[in-house]
């Protein structure tokens, strides 16, 4: 019988070798280890029971999350993010500056990721997320001091600061950008709305440009705008009006027009109420969701009829999720149904 | 290590047909073991048809040096009353520097450690070697991790590039 005296030994023996282990953490471990050890009777990492799998995922710092399902099969199905294929938005907000933690909310696996940014360290102004696009958030400090951040991988781009005008503190009502910022196409889009609606004010700013290009329109068709970014639709940007009307900018003609179809769903509202509407893309169709509590009422959702050019009302989404938020809203395809 | 005649031993058996002699205290600290204990109180001897022996001696050897530990905590709070703050401290710290060394093992037994701690259902020899491993896979891109684990890459082009597009910043920067 071995006597666990002897066992002890050996393994003392073996890990002899720690005084490496002063780095930071455990990562030394692995190819670095000196012991001699026989695996071939050993599990392979691809090998491990995915609840085991699962356990380890549940460690992993959010791109670490990322990353992890593009490794092999088996660790694929581990991940919660890329099971059934969607990935889930995410509830992005920045508790302590100090420190420059951005926080992330899984709303679906109710978990919460915190990643670093230098990006957002001691900014001496309130910082507000004004839109996101492909891991790209558009962030504001103050009124005047605009840059784009991608939390996980830590790229900022610093836009010239936005243009003023003499009614007015913060800049823009809407902000957007079209393409990816390493596309040569990339454009960031900012959108003024003159607070009585005779005037819209539409800047561009491309990567280089040391400040924003300027367009003014004075258009006919007085427009108020809900909070809701403009949304890019079939290459122009629609932005969704207090009483259901639809301004659209061409980006390439350089136009904006008030559409006179589809007629506004309330026609008679005042111009206050239902500032915090949405406008969302969702398979090719435009939805429009009122928030309208000013008039007492339910939410109510619309889809445009693009072929009659009306709104009508909606009361079942099918298999998708909408996600509203102030000024971004989301919708996605329920995986189940998929 | 001071035992006690009255302690009881169990009799532990490898895979491969290693017997290991250890106390019922240490035995216990696999909850698979200590279940079978509870059920069956006369039992002395363990087959572990799952864990290879030298792995199990790698187990056995965690459990006896975190029993050993608590031993020790319990006796200092009993002779002074209570523990010093700074004392207990000190003990946890050094229990950590231990298991950090223990952790200097390559990848493979690092995998057969998360398997059998599984099994034996030992929680604190889980709980760090998952933990390690995620160490491991941190900051690192997927060819990174997959040369680290030594895992081949058995995704399609296609199913990679699929998995990739859902988020193509996270790669960006390491790739």
């Amino acid at each position: 019988m071995k006597k666990m005296q002897t066992a002890e030994e050996d393994i003392f023996n073996s890990s002899s070798d720690v005084s490496k282990s002063e780095e930071t953490d455990s990562s030394i471990i692995g190819q670095e280890a000196e012991i001699e050890r026989d695996t071939s009777t050993s599990r392979r990492w691809d090998e491990l029971p995915i609840e085991l799998l699962e356990l380890l995922f549940s460690r992993l710092s959010l791109v670490d999350c990322l990353r992890f399902p593009s490794v092999c099969k088996e660790w694929s199905k581990a991940s919660s993010f890329s099971q059934k294929g969607v990935i889930w938005p995410w509830l992005m907000h920045l508790p302590n500056l100090k420190f420059g933690s951005c926080k992330f909310f899984d709303p679906f696996n109710c978990k919460e990721y915190t990643l670093r940014s230098d990006a957002v360290v001691g900014a001496c102004d309130h910082l507000a997320l004004r839109f996101s696009k492909d891991g790209w958030v558009v962030v504001t400090e103050g009124n005047k001091k605009i840059f784009m951040l991608n939390p996980f991988t830590g790229q900022v781009i610093k836009l010239p600061p936005a243009p003023t005008l003499p009614f007015k503190d913060y800049i823009f009502d809407g902000i957007s950008f079209m393409s990816d910022p390493a596309s040569p196409d990339f454009v960031v889009y900012g959108f003024v709305f003159q607070i009585c609606g005779e005037f819209v004010e539409i800047s561009s700013w491309r990567p280089g440009e040391e400040e924003w290009t300027l367009l003014e329109f004075l258009p006919d068709i007085p427009f108020y705008p809900t909070s809701n970014n403009p949304v890019l639709f079939q290459g122009e940007y629609y932005c969704l009006g207090r009483k259901g009307e639809l301004g659209v900018f061409n980006p390439e003609l350089k136009t904006w027009n008030v559409l006179s179809e589809p007629e506004p769903i309330f026609p008679n509202a005042p111009w206050y109420v239902s500032e915090y509407s949405h406008l969302i893309e969702l398979d090719g169709d435009l939805i429009s969701v009122f928030r309208t509590d000013e008039l007492k009422q339910p939410i109510r959702v619309f889809k445009l009829d693009q072929s009659k050019m009306v709104w009508e009302k909606i009361e079942d989404l099918g298999n998708m999720t909408l996600f509203v938020d102030h000024r971004n809203s989301i919708a996605i395809r329920s995986p189940d149904t998929k | 290590m001071a035992r006690s005649s009255t302690e009881n031993m169990i009799t532990l058996m490898s895979s491969d047909g290693e017997e290991f002699m250890v106390t019922e205290k240490v035995a216990r600290e696999c909850t698979t073991i200590r279940n079978m204990l509870e059920d069956d109180c006369v039992i002395t001897n363990i087959p572990l048809p799952n864990v290879t022996s030298d792995i199990l001696s790698m187990v056995i050897e965690y459990c006896m040096e975190h029993v050993a530990a608590a031993e020790k905590a319990a006796a200092e709070t009993a002779e002074k009353g209570s523990s010093s703050a700074p004392a207990a401290a000190k003990a946890n710290k050094d229990l950590e520097e231990w298991d950090k060394a223990f952790m200097n093992v390559d990848v493979y037994t690092l995998c057969d450690l998360i398997l059998a701690a599984n099994y034996l259902n030992v929680s604190g020899l889980l709980d760090l070697t998952i933990q390690t491993a995620a160490n491991l896979i941190k900051g690192k891109s997927p060819e990174q991790i997959r040369k680290t684990f030594h895992i081949q890459n058995d995704l399609s082009l296609e199913e990679e590039e699929k998995i990739r597009s859902q988020t193509p910043w996270a790669f960006e920067k390491s790739e």
